[in-house]
């Protein structure tokens, strides 16, 4: 579903990602571990549009994403949840839910606010409530509740669990799982290795721009691509900047 | 309906003692009541009261409005016939209309126009070489508004790509520019020397310098265009809100803040942006052609840097993005000057010091806009 072929990017003179090679399978849990600066909110913001892109390319379901701006993405299929959440303080959680809709048409807006208030119970009985008075937990619930208000085929998530208690990161794990099981690709930048573990069937190590290990998760068990059977601490010292 | 009842009867006493005190305020009077409000403002005791008073107009919107029509239409009455009075609330009322359309600028999605003086005298020019040329009032209006409309979205392509502070600078160079075009393209718009003999304007055989007669009371002429500028206002004001309600008015506040965020929904921020700066430059269309005609010259003194800035100002004053706070903003800081003429020369100073005074007090101007509780800008 999206494939990225030697994808580079820098800031002025810094670069932040050099060559990275990723892919997301339809309806597959993809993580993206790494510690702070190793490239991985970039890599977002690029695929999103917002980002530098430098050279590389990166395709959505065979379309080559350069050709597209920001909202164009949007209605290919792709979605984002921000770092800290974006939630529109000022506007009440309908509105913020509505405006996640805005590129689809009325009664389809209707129709998915429906589905998507049945996902996150709590949403509907804040529903008039100004965003910016929901507690930590319920923003990011938001946030991913108005992330699929457009009908995402794929949402890029980045760093969910910042800020939050771990009762709530679970919470926030738990509906990523189930919007994951119908059928919604994801793509989970994290720090916290062990609740992105739980959650995704793939994952990718990266290290100073560059992917460093990439594996596969099945039952707990973790794989690398070159069949090696790994422990979470080995992915941790991976990311760390040690050799395994 | 007993409450309603007072909150109309109350407002059209409102309505009956500002004809009074146009009329008769003056010297030491006038400054005892600018004293007085003052008091009311700073007090906290007697702000408390003033808010409760409000919240019981605020009860009963469709009473309060209805009393505000009545009483602005009757204000011709209240004042007595006097030519003077009704034209400063004219020009007063143009003036409101500007700053409604600087306040989709400046309030909506916080571009700072440091032009729209510049806009103003493209309307009013545009309506003016029409109307001489023939066409009817009502084309010239509707020429201006379409001249101003496409003269912003211009100004919007070339500024709002890039970040908000620079859509200032280019405004600022905007209104000079259109100054100096004015003065140096002397075969269109006559120089310094300004257009004189605009045409009156007339609707189905009565004209603008006529009296309208009434039988019981006959109404001088000036009361034409103050009933002219009251529809336009209105018009104006139901325009603007009702873009406020719907999804335009939503992606507004979500633009003001975040934008990145929302090009994320899918909205094409630079082309939106681009179209709402050409939403708010149509008002100066509509307000420019009013001034021309109502006036009956312009000069390029009539569209400087400061006009610009009073708009400004009176849009910061009434209070960002409230309607109802921009248009009182406006009135208050055309008529004010008029009102001040008994200082003589130190007339500026105390109109420069009401403005710091009241920001101090009401930092977010006179009628804050209650939708931006939960914005911290």
């Amino acid at each position: 579903m999206l494939t990225i072929e030697k994808f580079s990017a820098s800031y002025g003179p810094v670069h932040a990602l050099h060559g990275i090679d990723l892919r997301v399978e339809a309806g597959e849990a993809v993580c993206l571990l790494g510690s702070n600066g190793a490239g991985k909110s970039t890599l977002i913001r690029s695929l999103m549009g917002l980002g530098p892109l430098v050279s590389g390319a990166a395709h959505f379901e065979g379309r080559d994403l350069s050709v597209h701006a920001v909202e164009d993405r949007v209605r290919l299929g792709l979605a984002v949840v921000f770092e800290g959440r974006g939630i529109l303080p000022a506007m009440s959680v309908h509105e913020n839910l509505l405006m996640g809709g805005y590129c689809r048409s009325r009664a389809d807006i209707a129709q998915t606010l429906e589905q998507v208030v049945a996902l996150f119970p709590l949403l509907a009985s804040r529903r008039n409530q100004p965003a910016g008075t929901l507690s930590g937990g319920e923003q990011q619930m938001l946030a991913i509740a108005r992330a699929l208000m457009s009908r995402p085929k794929m949402i890029m998530l980045d760093e969910p669990s910042m800020g939050l208690a771990p009762i709530v990161v679970e919470q926030v794990f738990e509906a990523i799982a189930e919007v994951n099981r119908r059928g919604v690709a994801i793509l989970l930048v994290e720090q916290n290795m062990h609740m992105a573990l739980a959650v995704a069937q793939r994952f990718y190590v990266l290290d100073r721009g560059a992917v460093v290990l990439a594996g596969t998760v099945s039952d707990g068990v973790l794989t690398s691509n070159t069949g090696q059977v790994l422990h979470e601490d080995e992915i941790e010292s991976a990311y760390m900047g040690e050799k395994t | 309906m007993l409450r309603a009842g007072l909150v109309m009867l109350s407002i059209l006493a409102g309505f009956a003692l500002l004809a009074l005190f146009l009329r008769k305020a003056e010297g030491m009077v006038l400054a005892a009541i600018v004293a007085g409000i003052f008091t009311i403002v700073a007090l906290p005791a007697s702000r408390n009261a003033a808010w409760r008073g409000l919240a019981i107009l605020q009860a009963h919107p469709r009473a309060a409005v209805a009393a505000c029509a009545i009483g602005a239409v009757l204000l011709p009455i209240f004042l007595h016939n006097d030519g003077y009075w009704i034209h400063v609330l004219s020009i007063a009322m143009i003036f409101a209309i500007m700053a409604i359309g600087l306040n989709v600028h400046l309030g909506e999605i916080g571009l700072v126009n440091l032009g729209y003086a510049g806009l103003f005298a493209v309307g009013a020019y545009a309506s003016t070489l029409l109307s001489q040329a023939g066409a009817p009032f009502w084309l010239a209006t509707l020429f201006a508004m379409t001249v101003c409309w496409t003269t912003g979205g211009l100004l919007g392509f070339f500024s709002v790509r890039t970040s908000g502070d620079y859509f200032a600078l280019v405004t600022l160079g905007f209104g000079l520019i259109v100054q100096q075009l004015i003065i140096n393209l002397t075969w269109l718009t006559q120089g310094n020397n300004g257009i004189t003999n605009i045409p009156a304007v007339s609707m189905l055989g009565h004209t603008s310098k006529m009296p309208i007669d009434l039988g019981i009371v006959r109404l001088v002429p000036e009361t034409n265009f103050f009933y002219l500028c009251l529809v336009a206002l209105c018009g104006s004001l139901v325009l603007a809100r009702h873009y406020q309600k719907v999804w335009i008015g939503r992606m507004w506040t979500a633009l003001r803040q975040d934008a990145i965020g929302v090009s994320c929904f899918g909205l094409d921020v630079p082309r939106f942006k681009i179209l709402t700066v050409a939403f708010g430059s149509m008002f100066a269309g509509l307000a420019g052609s009013l001034f021309a005609h109502e006036i009956g010259f312009i000069s390029p003194d009539d569209f400087t840097l400061l006009h610009s800035v009073e708009v400004l100002a009176s849009v910061i004053l009434g209070g960002i993005g409230n309607l109802f706070g921009v248009t009182v903003g406006a009135i208050i800081l055309s008529v004010a000057p008029e009102k001040l003429r008994f200082l003589g020369d130190y007339r500026l100073l105390m109109y420069g010091a009401m403005l710091v005074v009241l920001l101090i007090y009401r930092p977010l101007g006179l009628l804050p806009d209650p939708r931006r509780r939960f914005e911290s800008f």
